[in-house]
């Protein structure tokens, strides 16, 4: 049963690969056939120049728009966790309180006021000093980024993870006259590198896959990810499975090998809290 | 791990190091800023654009007029012929539900199985976790491709499998007409003509979409119930096995009972993962061949509760307000079954 099962859930992958190799009159076979006949590794070729902006520029947006909002995900929690876990402050119970609330915010309900939001940010897109006139930042990639930029499962499990750090370290920084940004920085930070990895990696991987919002907030070929690109690039070539699947196969390949090569953090990160962003 | 768990004085001891007053406000404030401007603040300004006439931006004030049209009309309306029907937001309701039926209890069971089987020392065990869990991380639009041609009516392996074995074929993705008709159908039964279509349970074409979400959410479901299991102290099975237990027994009074809360969390997640799902329907039921060729077609028999929303939003003009209302029923339903997560997830740490 478990091996039986293993196929099966391979088995969409396989085919992919198989079918990324087939002609468009092969991959309309009835029924198909298993090897391709004859090997077309043209359509890897085909599916990387044809789509409207090439396949490589999304891919590149999609790294890109991934890269920052991870990285600036990761910036914004760390000072926040390490502000929860370690610093006393006025409110910060409470404002801790209020960042563990936002968690039961579905996205839903941000979807429309954050698209009005984005367009009304003020003096950006040509918009006045009251966010009117322009489409504020519609079509950007900061449109993109912005509204997932902080996450409250990332503070979460960050402060969660800073809390276990034994207080002898910071009593020997202190020691040593060390600031709080440099504590953080050079003990703190390196002693919690694989929670760090498992926060970043998964919020990499969700926003790599991401569709619905930046379907709703880009319009330009330019700057689209890949994963909105994969669908107009299926309306456009609903039959050609072969060049379909080689594109897929070169969406997907990243992040299976990220996910090989880092599968203890993701599995760890998953079991923390679930795929949240 | 909670500061607060530290006896008083130690916590004092402990916080008095720090920086007081202020200065930690300025760490947690862009962090805040973000959460506050894109999070908390939606949800208010979601309600003011529900009370309006919205396209790019507000037109006229309605009032409730949205809420009307969610809870009156979009439950019962009138036919062409004047009779009584199913309204728009009652029957993304009914769709979502079959939806959910027919993913969560099948995943958590298969899930349940296999993480069973998995947790025993069997050769491969490492590759066949990396296996089961590799659809878990790729879930984009790329891979529903795959689904998309491996269900295609003219050139899919699902129905050339379907040959083979002596089946029907199925028209998968381009078939509006419940799963169970086809079966009926299949057996020599008929397609039920006196039973209306839209509760004679998942149409056809959401019978793909719910395999599609079986297979990209099992992994989880497995890592999850894995975590579990390594909670169960083994002398509970030692003693099991030393009474003459069977495997089954063992299975069925000792490993199921216990990882209750594990289940029910997992209920709950995946009723909603399922009702928030988007990119799998948006992707592998654009193409069909009949109706408009929107997402949550054929026939709007994939229409869930969440594409409804995208459509009004983002395809059908001056419904952006009206789009709001649907979101706040939304809002309603997930931040109950949000809330009874909480608990479950409160009982479950308590477990460990």
């Amino acid at each position: 049963m478990v091996f039986g099962g293993a196929l099966i859930v391979a088995f969409p992958f396989l085919w992919m690969l198989l079918g990324s190799f087939k002609t468009i009159q092969e991959s309309n076979l009835f029924p198909p056939t298993f090897l391709p006949r004859e090997w077309h590794p043209q359509n890897y070729l085909e599916a990387w120049t044809r789509p409207p902006s090439t396949l490589g520029r999304y891919l590149l947006n999609s790294a890109f728009t991934a890269i920052v909002g991870t990285a600036g995900q990761l910036a914004i929690g760390v000072l926040a966790a390490y502000a929860f876990a370690r610093l006393r402050f006025r409110g910060r119970d409470l404002l801790f309180l209020l960042v563990l609330a936002t968690t039961m915010i579905p996205n839903e309900i941000t979807l429309i006021p954050n698209f009005v939001t984005i367009r009304h940010i003020p003096l950006v897109g040509g918009n006045d000093l009251l966010g009117n006139c322009g489409q504020g930042l519609y079509d950007s990639y900061a449109a993109m980024i912005l509204p997932g930029l902080a996450g409250a499962f990332p503070i979460f499990l960050l402060r969660q993870t800073f809390l276990t750090v034994p207080n002898e370290y910071w009593e020997a920084a202190q020691l040593d006259g060390t600031s709080n940004l440099g504590y953080l920085w050079r003990i703190l930070l390196p002693l919690t590198a694989p929670s760090l990895i498992t926060v970043a990696l998964l919020g990499f991987v969700g926003r790599w896959n991401a569709l619905l919002w930046p379907l709703l907030v880009t319009r330009r070929e330019s700057i689209r990810p890949v994963q909105v690109a994969m669908t107009y690039f299926q309306d456009e070539n609903v039959t050609d499975y072969g060049l379909l699947m080689a594109a897929a196969f070169l969406v997907t390949v990243p992040i299976i090998l990220l996910y090989l090569v880092a599968q203890r953090r993701f599995i760890e990160g998953v079991t923390a809290g679930g795929l949240k962003g | 791990m909670n500061i607060r768990a530290l006896p008083p004085l130690a916590r004092a001891r402990r916080e008095a190091r720090r920086t007081s007053g202020w200065g930690g406000l300025l760490y947690v404030l862009p962090a805040l800023a973000l959460l506050v401007l894109f999070e908390v603040w939606p949800v208010f300004f979601n309600l003011w654009i529900s009370l309006w006439k919205w396209d790019v931006g507000p037109l006229d004030f309605v009032g409730l007029a949205n809420y009307r049209r969610l809870f009156v009309e979009g439950f019962v309306t009138r036919d062409y012929t004047g009779g009584l029907a199913i309204g728009e937001v009652l029957h993304s309701l009914i769709i979502t539900i079959y939806y959910v039926l027919g993913t969560v209890p099948v995943t958590i069971l298969l899930a349940f199985g296999l993480a069973t089987l998995l947790f025993r020392k069997i050769p491969g065990r490492g590759a066949l976790r990396t296996i089961y869990f590799l659809p878990h991380v790729t879930g984009g639009a790329a891979i529903a491709i795959v689904f998309a041609w491996m269900f295609s009516a003219q050139a899919g392996v699902v129905n050339a499998l379907f040959q083979a074995i002596g089946l029907p074929t199925q028209r998968w993705l381009d078939d509006p007409i419940p799963f169970l008709k086809r079966v009926t159908e299949a057996v020599g039964l008929g397609t039920l003509p006196g039973l209306p279509d839209i509760v004679a349970g998942p149409s056809t074409a959401l019978v793909v979409i719910i395999l599609y979400t079986i297979w990209s959410s099992l992994g989880f479901n497995i890592i999850i119930y894995l975590a579990g299991l390594t909670a169960i102290p083994g002398e509970l099975y030692e003693a099991a096995r030393i009474d003459g237990a069977s495997g089954a027994t063992i299975l069925r009074r000792i490993t199921w009972p216990l990882l209750m809360p594990t289940t029910f969390f997992l209920l709950i997640y995946n009723t909603i993962g399922t009702f928030q799902a988007f990119t799998p329907i948006y992707t592998l039921t654009r193409g069909s061949s009949i109706g408009r060729g929107e997402a949550g077609g054929p026939l709007d028999s994939t229409l869930t509760i969440t594409v409804y929303l995208f459509r009004n939003f983002y395809e059908r003009a001056n419904s952006v307000g009206y789009a709001a209302a649907v979101a706040f029923l939304l809002f309603f339903i997930m931040l109950g079954l949000t809330i009874v997560q909480f608990r479950v997830v409160g009982r479950r740490v308590q477990y460990q």
